[in-house]
């Protein structure tokens, strides 16, 4: 028994169980369970540890061989992967809540399974054709057969399929150079086709159209779920690619880039949040957002960055899922909303449009939400050595404030009666509890962001 | 050398009459083509057994497209305009000669042989191109499935791999699939 067999091979084999159950409801149930079981197998196995076992522990090795490739699940590792059952439990729970069909009940543990193999695997360019087979397997997880329109799946499916080719390649390139430099050359030649790789990946411009589409023709509750743990899944490679290689954490154009992306991105998706009606192509534009200034914190190229990256990450991940639920929950009433309904949406479903604002609010980091601390200390680094990014990410989080703002205008023009507001929330008691609660963390960030530092406590070399 | 000139010719034939074809058909019979060439130009490198692994997955995909297609009511598209045909070609024609003149630039950074390069890269344009001209999932898949298979060549070229095989075998499966899952069927069109 060894930590790929538990974590990787054995929740692809039980994914398949629950399908064969005809009730909806056990199979949710059941995949629920299943997660909450794999996260908390990580307290009873003691990863590289064989000699200690204990009481209620036990020992298991770290490494799977698979024809002449390594499989290798951490110590380190355990946090990502209790975080992404728990993310699946999490997401299972909440389709239940809003009586959703969520199609990636039970499948997602399928997926989940290969993101992390694609995280796990050596050599790690290897990475690229198992993310290509969670790629795949997400679209049927993202739309049903009959979907009317399907070409925001068909980019989605053609840039992250163009996106292998330069990672393998790039893969090829460096073979040998994780100690040794490589001559200025290929070093060039890597890191543009290593660039190419991520920029495919990562929706980076010119290659973004595809996300807003997607999110325009996807459920929230799936398009969350699905490009929630690939955003993970790509920057956590992205930061053992970093790490990996000692010649690119020490080449300054690299970062630079990394900085550059970063602010096209977050200016690209505030100025769509910004002059967007749609509302779930808002999304679109929040997660490329998202992806901008993460990419940001990582350009900020030494440890502080790559911290703050983690808890960038964590908090962004709360509040960009509470906006998918809203935004899901909404739909109950009628598919593919405007921003210009949003008053009619609020007397409808006021837990709904406050969980809604308060998400934006948090993702454009208010204080007292959890988005506050970790993107106010990025200003500050930003601050102080790139200022002229600084003004460009005040500037978007404008844009974001004013959206936002304008939203509330649009939400205040009717009047609301206390007890409408009340049966709503005896309507769906837990949904109002989790907003609740995101609320209340807003108030001690730390509590839950501090956990999101063992994300990075692997990447040695990074956080030197 | 003849043999090498000639692999040329059908690979950039079979990618041409998919690009032209309207049929169905005729298009699954150039991709068939373009797998037996790939099995050929990997076989001058590889042994029998692992090379055989990209013709078998092909023509497993292959089977699989043709199945999803025979019930789809995507096979009753109308046929293209010869004014379409001319441009489609000689758009391949151009992306083939451009091919040509950056092919020994690109052959000093990959250092594989020459017509393992030019028949790759000239695959991977023609199916970006093909993915271009279009907005149909079945059509989009096939020039996938052609750029893959450029890649294929060029990547074998550099690296012998069993598990890189094993894993694009799969993916070639796996998007032929996808193929089959959006395919219309007749039997829907008709509840309609």
């Amino acid at each position: 028994m060894n930590a790929p067999i538990i974590w990787i091979v054995s929740p692809v084999i039980v994914s398949f169980f629950p399908l064969f159950l005809k009730k909806k409801r056990i199979r949710n149930y059941l995949f629920i369970g299943i997660s909450l079981l794999f996260a908390a197998l990580i307290f009873i196995f003691e990863i590289d540890q064989v000699e200690e076992t204990g009481l209620f522990t036990y020992g298991i090795s770290s490494v799977q061989n698979v024809l002449g490739r390594n499989l290798s699940l951490l110590e380190n590792d355990k946090f990502l992967i209790f975080l992404m059952f728990v993310f699946n439990a999490i997401w299972g729970i909440v389709s239940i809540l809003l009586k959703k069909t969520a199609r990636f009940i039970p499948i997602g543990l399928m997926y989940t399974a290969f993101l992390l193999a694609a995280v796990s695997v050596e050599p790690f360019l290897y990475s690229a054709l198992i993310i290509e087979i969670a790629v795949i397997l997400s679209i049927p997880l993202l739309v049903s057969s009959h979907a009317d329109s399907k070409n925001g799946i068909s980019r989605y499916l053609i840039y992250q399929t163009l996106a292998v080719p330069f990672i393998l390649l790039a893969g090829w390139f460096l073979a040998g150079g994780e100690i040794s430099p490589v001559e200025s050359t290929q070093l060039i030649q890597a890191t543009v086709l290593l660039g190419l790789g991520f920029v495919f990946w990562l929706a980076i411009y010119p290659f973004h159209s595809w996300v807003p589409m997607v999110f325009d023709e996807t459920d929230p509750i799936n398009s969350g779920y699905i490009f929630l743990l690939l955003q993970l899944v790509f920057f956590i490679l992205i930061l053992q690619y970093i790490d990996g290689f000692a010649w690119l954490r020490t080449y300054t154009v690299f970062f630079q880039a990394l900085r550059f992306l970063g602010i096209i991105m977050a200016g690209f998706g505030s100025l769509g949040l910004f002059f967007e009606k749609s509302i779930r192509k808002l999304i679109g534009y929040e997660f490329l957002r998202s992806t901008g200034i993460l990419l940001i914190s990582i350009g900020l190229s030494s440890a502080k960055g790559i911290t703050l990256f983690s808890y960038l990450i964590g908090s962004r991940m709360i509040s960009f899922s509470l906006l998918c639920w809203s935004v899901s929950h909404f739909e109950s009433i009628e598919k593919r909303m405007s921003v210009l309904n949003l008053s009619d949406l609020t007397q409808k479903k006021p837990i709904a449009s406050a969980s809604f604002l308060f998400s934006l609010l948090s993702l454009s980091g208010m204080p007292l939400t959890i988005g506050f601390p970790p993107l106010q200390t990025l200003y500050q680094y930003l601050a102080v050595d790139y200022p002229i990014i600084f003004l460009l990410m005040i500037l978007c989080n404008i844009l974001i404030t004013i959206t936002v703002f304008r939203y509330m205008r649009e939400i205040l023009k009717k009047k609301y009666v206390l007890k409408e507001i009340l049966n709503s929330v005896k309507e769906n008691p837990l949904l109002f509890l989790i907003l609740i609660a995101i609320v209340v963390l807003g108030f001690f960030p730390r509590i839950i962001l501090m956990r999101f530092e063992h994300l990075v406590v692997g990447f040695d070399f990074l956080l030197k | 050398m003849l043999l090498n000139n000639l692999l040329i010719f059908f690979a950039l034939g079979a990618v041409g009459l998919m690009l032209v074809a309207s049929d169905w058909r005729m298009r699954i019979g150039g991709l068939a083509s373009l797998y037996l060439i790939e099995f050929i130009v990997i076989l001058q490198i590889w042994p029998l057994a692992l090379g055989s692994v990209k013709l078998i997955s092909g023509w497993m995909g292959i089977a699989l497209l043709s199945t999803s297609m025979i019930n789809s009511i995507n096979q009753e598209k109308k046929p293209h305009y010869t004014s379409e045909v001319i441009f489609r070609f000689l758009l391949a024609v151009l992306i083939w000669i451009v091919i040509l003149a950056i092919a020994p630039s690109i052959n000093e950074w990959i250092p594989i042989p020459y017509t393992n390069l030019y028949i790759g890269l000239s695959l991977m344009g023609s199916g970006l191109l093909f993915m271009s001209l279009t907005d149909d999932f079945f059509e989009i898949i096939l020039g996938l499935l052609s750029i893959l298979a450029g890649f294929d060549i060029i990547y074998s070229s550099l690296e012998g791999s069993a598990l890189v095989t094993g894993i694009f075998a799969f993916i070639i499966i796996l998007i032929c699939l996808l193929s089959g899952y959006f395919s219309r069927l007749i039997v829907d069109r008709g509840e309609e």
